[in-house]
Order: structure tokens, then C-alpha cells, then sequence
């Protein structure tokens, strides 16, 4: 295994470490330096003693806009393999994939200001976290192309783990987009503490890492007991979860832009009708994901003996049984290209994918 | 060195560490000394500076960063840049709005003329 | 004895790749500390930036010379330290015994040194925030020290739209008022003995902590575990007690030797 014979749901995985051990450590001084603020009265925080508020802000932000990228660039990297795999297609751009992770994860490091633009941080430094914020735009984008340039020309196969991986470039992508929006000085002033954030941030975490997730759940969950799922069911809870996600949160960003601001129990009768829609999506989510869950656990007892490799992927880890056994492998597979989906070939009296004749014959280039 | 074969390891010889630890000693009275020496703001600087040639001297001998496998320097440098990155930053906003505090709203952090 | 093959894990192909990854393992756990140092020393720069003249005024009850007889008191530890791993490298074991146990030993003299410190400013009342209480009068603040710069002052109203207050919100203005009159004493002097408090107390946590690790190693080392075909564990922990002596190299000159 070299690093680039990895596959790159492990570079995002990478990108992650580097955030978790670079930001990690902040977030313990910073609640450190919280404990001594209450406990002994240190004041680093507190105005009445001299300190400053705002270095507060300085400290979590450090840590927490980093964390939202330990969030999303695992996700990243399931869609990456999700997308290969069913679109039977070698990855499009493998190296600026990975190099967009680790991109990522450094320029992560750049951004925190941007969540405190209204804080009472100078306009010169809001200006500068502005326009850097603009560039995690671009290893963002860069990701997203290539997704969909795998997709051109591929056989997309609708199974319910591309269902998700679907949904996850659709949501992602609004609420990429509507990260630009916030990330502007000018309209992050109107928007900010308003129903615009919880929106965006929703779309992007929810829509973009625990869609992802229930994506890689379903992808690996033959591997991981043995047993495919329903099929028809898996989507109908894959495509009530993406209808009721956006019912619940596209109601969002309107009432926002109109004004609503978070955090209130209350509000105008004006934005009554978009709670209602909210609330009416949040209940078809909910449905969505008891179906995804009811169909998994199902699995378990009724479902179909999942072949070593349903889906067609190239991974190393579709070499083995399903479920592998105890190290994995009986013997050492040798690691080639992991999106070499070509030499895998559907045959029926396995029900899953073997590899091409030729390809065995000749051995793993 | 080891019956297994382990030419891997480099052992600092004693002279080095002896010339580093009396360096040390040496950079210590000198950052103190420095203090009687009024430069100004640059006073900071070379105490900085003296600090940093000590710190190289710890790390490249004492912690054989010298003999090390490159990728930990890396490691180790790349946790100082982002230091400075989070020092950099969070210096150049608190000392850009300082200016615009209120006295009174915030006693502490205004200064009063 | 043990022999090199003991130690090496079934996962690792050869003890060169075994050791590597630990010292590379070690020192991305070295990094991690450098960060938590750094929020520290972040806020130093911010409230030394923004303040100059608390820490120029404060900085005079430290005692340089205890500090620096600390600053050698580490240095020397560390010098023993390398000088151990050195030891373990060439299978020195009665010499490795020795200079953990001298390690070890300047770790309780920096300790005490500390601890003596610390009790001068508890007697004196220069503690953190809201435990500053100084016992000395104003007759006693050294003569020498400059008045406190009058730091920029902009009138509210060009810079913002907020209306200055008529009368400061209550709870916050207590200090601006007492500690002004005093003249030769900055506001929020306070805030030097926090940062000083938090610096210095989280190293020495460390150097708790490295003191432990090393009381492991020599108890080990005593048994004869240490030898040229395995002796990483010294390695490491002396990895970590350098960073410990590192830090304080920066904490001196910050803390006790402002100009």
C-alpha cells in the first residue's frame, strides 16, 4: 500500500487527523482556562477583571470551525467511494480528490473569524477571515466536479447507497453555496443568530454528513454482517429522508432571510406557515429514517447472504468475504488501483461481482 | 550497538552534549544580561531570539531531531506554524479594535486617558 | 536479557520501523502539547500587546533569580536527560540508573524553587484575578516605574453608533475607578499574575507529569529492561521532558525578564 493506492475515503480520513491533533489541543486549553475561570476566578475572559470577551471567542472558534470539517471530510471521502462504485467508473481527478482533502483541512485553519463578524472583532480582521473564507470554496468545488465528472458517461446504478450519495451532492451543494451568502460581510450581518444559520449549517452537517453517513451504512453494511437489505424498502426510506430533509429546512432559509431569528420559542404570526412546514418535513424525516433503520435491523435476521462483492467496487476490502473473516484476509491481498472498478464483472450464480477472467488471469497489476 | 542489528540509532556523542548543555548556560546569562541593556522594543526580539537558538540547540541535539526521520520535524514545525497562525491572528484583531472600545462598557480592556 | 526480537510486534516488519513509529507517535503527542501551550501563550501576547504597562509594572515582583537558577536547574535536567537516553543507547545500565535518578532530582529542586515562589506572592496577596489583594502600600511600589502609557483614545461617537454611557453598567466598573487614583499603578495588574499563574502553573503540571514517567523509566531501569536493543520508553519520555524544559525556556525571558 503506497499513498496513492489508498483509497480516499482514508485521505479524508488523513485530512481529519491533521485538523484533530492541530485543533484539538486549543479546545483543551480552552476549557481549561474556562475551569479556572469559575473555579478560581482568573478573570483571562471576564471584563470585570480585566479581560477580554472576545479572545474567548478567538479560543473556541479556533477549535470549532476546524470541527466542523472533522465533521464533513470523513463524509467526503464515503461519497467519493459511493460515487466510484456505482457509477462503475474510475474515479474522476484521484489525486486532486485527495489533495483537496488535506486543502481542506489546512485552510479550515484559516477561517474561524468568520463566525465573528458580529462580535465586536475589527473589520479588519472580519475582512481578511471574509476572503478567506471564500477559498475553502475551491478544494469544496474541486471535490464536487469530480464527483459528477465520474458520474458522465457511467453506468449510474440507483442502489440505495447512490440514492444517498445523491442526495448528498444536492444538499451539499445548497448548503455550500449558501455558505458563500454567510461568509460575505454584508449579508452575514442580516443573517446572522437567524433561522438563514441553523438552515445552512442543517444542510450542510445534516444534509451533507449524515446523509453521507446512512450512504456508507448501506454500502458497507453487507460487509460488515452478511446480509443485503431490502432494496425497495432501503430507497423508500432513502427518498422520504431527502423530502422530508428538505421540507424541514428549505422553510428555513426563507423564514431566515425574512428575519426569524434562532433560539426563540416565539415568533410573528407572518412566520407561522413556514414552522408548519418545517415541523410537517421533520416529521416525514423522522419516518424516513425509522424506514431506513427498520429495514436494516430487518436485514439481520431475514435478509439474503451478501456475496464477497455486491456492488462492484475495487476496494480491498470487497476482496474479502462478507463479513471478513478474523484478519481479514486469508492471505495478503496485493493493493492495486482502488477505483480499478473494470476488471470486476457481475456473475449471476455468485450474485455479486467476481473479478474478470482475464484480470484474474493475469494477476493484480 | 545492539546484537540485532541496530545501526538505525544514532548515539549523540557525550562531547556534543556536554557542548550543548554549557551553551545553554551560556545563552541563559546572556538572555539575562540582555535585560540591562535598554533597546527598546528590540528588547523583546533578542529575548525571543535568544529563546529560539536554545530551543533549536534542546531540539536538534538533545531531542536528536538532527538524526531524526525528517517527517517528525515536519510534525514538530507544523505545530509551531499554526501557533503563530492562531497567536498572528487573534494579535492583529485585538490590537485592531482596541481603539473602539468603550470605557465604562468594558473598564478593563479601554484604558482611560 | 531480552532480545531485540522480544520486542518487536508482530505488526511491525523490524524494530527500525517498530521505533520510528513510536518517536514519530511521540511527537505528534508533543505537538498536540505545543498547541495547548499555544492558547497560552496567545493570550500572553494579546493582553502583553494590548497592556505593555501591566506587565512592565508586575513583572518586577517575580525573582530573577530564582528564575534563573531554575532556567539552569532544567537546562541540567535535560542535559542528564540526553545524557540517559545515551546511557539506555549503549547499555551503560548503572549510569542510566544514576542520571534518572539525578533527572528526577532537579524536577524536585525546580518544584521546590517554584513552590518557594509561589509562597511569596500568596504572603504578598499577588495572586489571580480576583484573589489579588496586595498587601504592600503605595509607598512601596518601586519608584522607578514609568507611569502607564495612555493608551489611544478615540471618541465613541466617530467610531460607533452606541451612545457612551451616562453611567458605566454596574459590576464591571468597580476597578476602572479605584485603581486609577493611584497613579503609578497600572489597571488590572491582575491580569500579569493570572497569565503567570496559569503559564507557570501548567507547566508544572508537566513537570509533575514528566517526573512520574521518569520514576516508571527508573524503576524499569533498575530492573535491567533498558538495554542498546530496546530502550525507546527512555527515549520517549525523554522526548517529553525536553518539551518541558523547551517551554520554560520561552516562559523565563517572557515572564521574568520584561524589559
Amino acid at each position: 500500500m503506497t499513498w496513492f493506492k489508498m483509497p480516499l475515503f482514508l485521505w479524508g480520513l488523513y485530512g481529519t487527523a491533521i485538523i484533530q491533533i492541530l485543533a484539538t489541543p486549543v479546545l483543551g486549553i480552552t476549557l481549561l482556562l474556562l475551569i479556572a475561570e469559575r473555579t478560581l476566578g482568573v478573570g483571562i475572559f471576564d471584563p470585570a477583571l480585566g479581560g477580554d470577551p472576545v479572545l474567548f471567542q478567538h479560543f473556541f472558534w479556533f477549535y470549532s470551525h476546524p470541527a466542523v470539517y472533522i465533521m464533513i471530510l470523513p463524509a467526503m471521502g464515503v461519497i467519493s467511494e459511493l460515487v466510484s462504485a456505482f457509477s462503475h467508473r474510475h474515479i474522476f481527478g484521484y489525486r486532486f480528490i485527495a489533495m483537496s482533502s488535506i486543502a481542506i483541512a489546512v485552510i479550515s485553519f484559516l477561517v474561524w473569524g468568520h463566525h465573528m463578524f458580529v462580535s465586536g472583532q475589527s473589520n479588519l480582521a472580519s475582512l481578511i477571515f471574509s476572503v478567506l473564507t471564500f477559498l475553502v470554496a475551491i478544494p469544496s468545488a474541486v471535490k464536487v466536479f469530480n464527483w459528477v465528472a465520474t458520474m458522465y458517461k457511467g453506468e449510474v446504478e440507483l442502489a440505495t447507497p447512490m440514492v444517498y450519495a445523491l442526495s448528498f451532492l444536492f444538499l451539499f451543494g445548497i448548503g455550500g453555496l449558501t455558505g458563500l451568502f454567510l461568509g460575505a460581510l454584508a449579508t452575514d450581518v442580516h443573517l446572522t443568530d437567524t433561522y438563514f444559520v441553523v438552515a445552512h449549517f442543517h444542510y450542510t452537517m445534516f444534509g451533507g454528513t449524515a446523509i453521507a453517513f446512512f450512504g456508507g451504512l448501506f454500502y458497507w453494511w453487507p460487509k460488515m454482517f452478511g446480509r443485503m437489505y431490502n432494496e425497495t424498502w432501503a430507497r423508500i426510506g432513502a427518498f422520504l429522508v431527502f423530502i422530508g430533509f428538505n421540507t424541514t429546512f428549505l422553510a428555513q432559509f426563507i423564514m431566515g432571510a425574512h428575519g426569524m431569528p434562532r433560539r426563540y420559542y416565539n415568533y410573528l404570526p407572518e412566520f407561522a406557515p413556514y414552522h408548519k412546514v418545517s415541523t410537517i418535513g421533520a416529521f416525514i424525516l423522522a419516518i424516513g429514517f425509522v424506514i431506513a433503520a427498520g429495514t436494516l435491523l430487518h436485514s439481520l435476521v431475514a435478509g439474503a447472504p451478501a456475496p464477497a462483492n455486491p456492488w462492484g467496487a475495487a476496494t480491498l476490502e470487497w476482496q474479502t468475504t462478507s463479513p471478513p473473516p478474523h484478519e481479514n484476509f486469508h492471505t495478503q491481498p496485493v493493493p492495486g488501483d482502488p477505483y480499478d472498478v473494470d476488471r470486476w464483472v457481475f456473475d449471476p450464480s455468485a450474485g455479486g461481482y467476481v473479478l474478470a477472467p482475464a484480470a484474474a488471469a493475469g494477476g493484480q497489476a | 550497538m545492539g546484537e540485532h542489528g541496530e545501526s538505525f540509532v544514532h548515539v549523540v556523542p557525550l562531547r556534543v552534549l556536554v557542548g550543548v548543555w554549557l551553551s545553554l548556560l551560556v545563552l541563559t546569562i546572556v538572555t539575562v544580561g540582555a535585560t540591562w541593556v535598554d533597546l527598546g522594543s528590540f528588547n523583546l526580539w533578542l529575548a525571543m531570539a535568544i529563546a529560539t537558538l536554545k530551543a533549536s540547540l534542546v531540539v536538534l541535539y538533545f531531542m536528536h531531531m538532527r538524526y531524526d526521520h525528517p517527517f517528525n520535524a515536519i510534525v514538530f514545525i507544523g505545530a509551531l506554524l499554526f501557533v503563530m497562525l492562531f497567536v498572528g491572528l487573534a494579535l492583529l484583531d485585538t490590537r485592531a479594535y482596541q481603539p473602539e472600545l468603550i470605557p465604562g462598557y468594558a473598564p478593563g480592556m479601554g484604558g482611560k486617558p | 536479557m531480552h532480545s531485540a526480537e522480544s520486542h518487536v510486534a508482530h505488526h511491525f516488519p523490524n524494530a527500525k520501523s517498530q521505533v520510528e513509529a513510536g518517536k514519530l507517535g511521540m511527537w505528534i503527542f508533543l505537538a498536540t502539547e505545543i498547541l495547548l501551550f499555544g492558547g497560552l501563550f496567545c493570550a500572553y501576547a494579546v493582553y502583553r500587546a494590548n497592556h505593555p504597562e501591566i506587565f512592565i509594572y508586575a513583572h518586577r515582583y517575580l525573582d530573577k533569580v530564582l528564575g534563573g537558577i531554575n532556567t539552569a536547574v532544567l537546562i541540567f535536567s535535560s542535559f542528564t536527560m540526553a545524557w540517559a537516553v545515551r546511557a539506555a543507547q549503549l547499555s551503560q545500565q548503572k549510569s542510566l540508573v544514576r542520571l534518572l535518578s539525578v533527572t528526577i532530582l532537579c524536577g524536585f529542586v525546580f518544584l521546590g524553587i517554584k513552590v518557594v515562589e509561589y509562597e511569596h506572592k500568596w504572603k504578598e496577596g499577588l495572586l489571580w484575578g480576583k484573589r489579588y489583594k496586595p498587601v504592600h502600600s503605595e509607598g512601596e511600589t518601586p519608584k522607578d516605574v514609568p507611569p502607564p502609557k495612555p493608551l489611544q483614545w478615540v471618541n465613541p461617537e466617530e467610531r460607533s453608533t452606541l451612545p457612551p454611557p451616562a453611567e458605566p453598567p454596574k459590576g464591571l466598573a468597580a476597578h476602572a475607578s479605584t485603581s486609577h487614583e493611584a497613579g503609578v499603578v497600572p489597571q488590572n495588574v491582575q491580569l500579569f499574575f493570572s497569565v503567570y499563574f496559569l503559564m507557570t502553573g501548567l507547566h508544572g503540571l508537566h513537570v509533575i507529569g514528566g517526573m512520574a514517567v521518569l520514576a516508571w523509566m527508573l524503576v524499569r531501569a533498575r530492573r535491567g529492561e533498558f538495554s542498546a536493543a530496546y530502550f525507546t520508553p527512555v527515549d520517549l519520555a525523554g522526548l517529553y521532558w525536553h518539551l518541558v524544559d523547551l517551554i520554560w525556556i520561552y516562559l523565563f525571558p517572557l515572564l521574568y525578564l520584561i524589559h
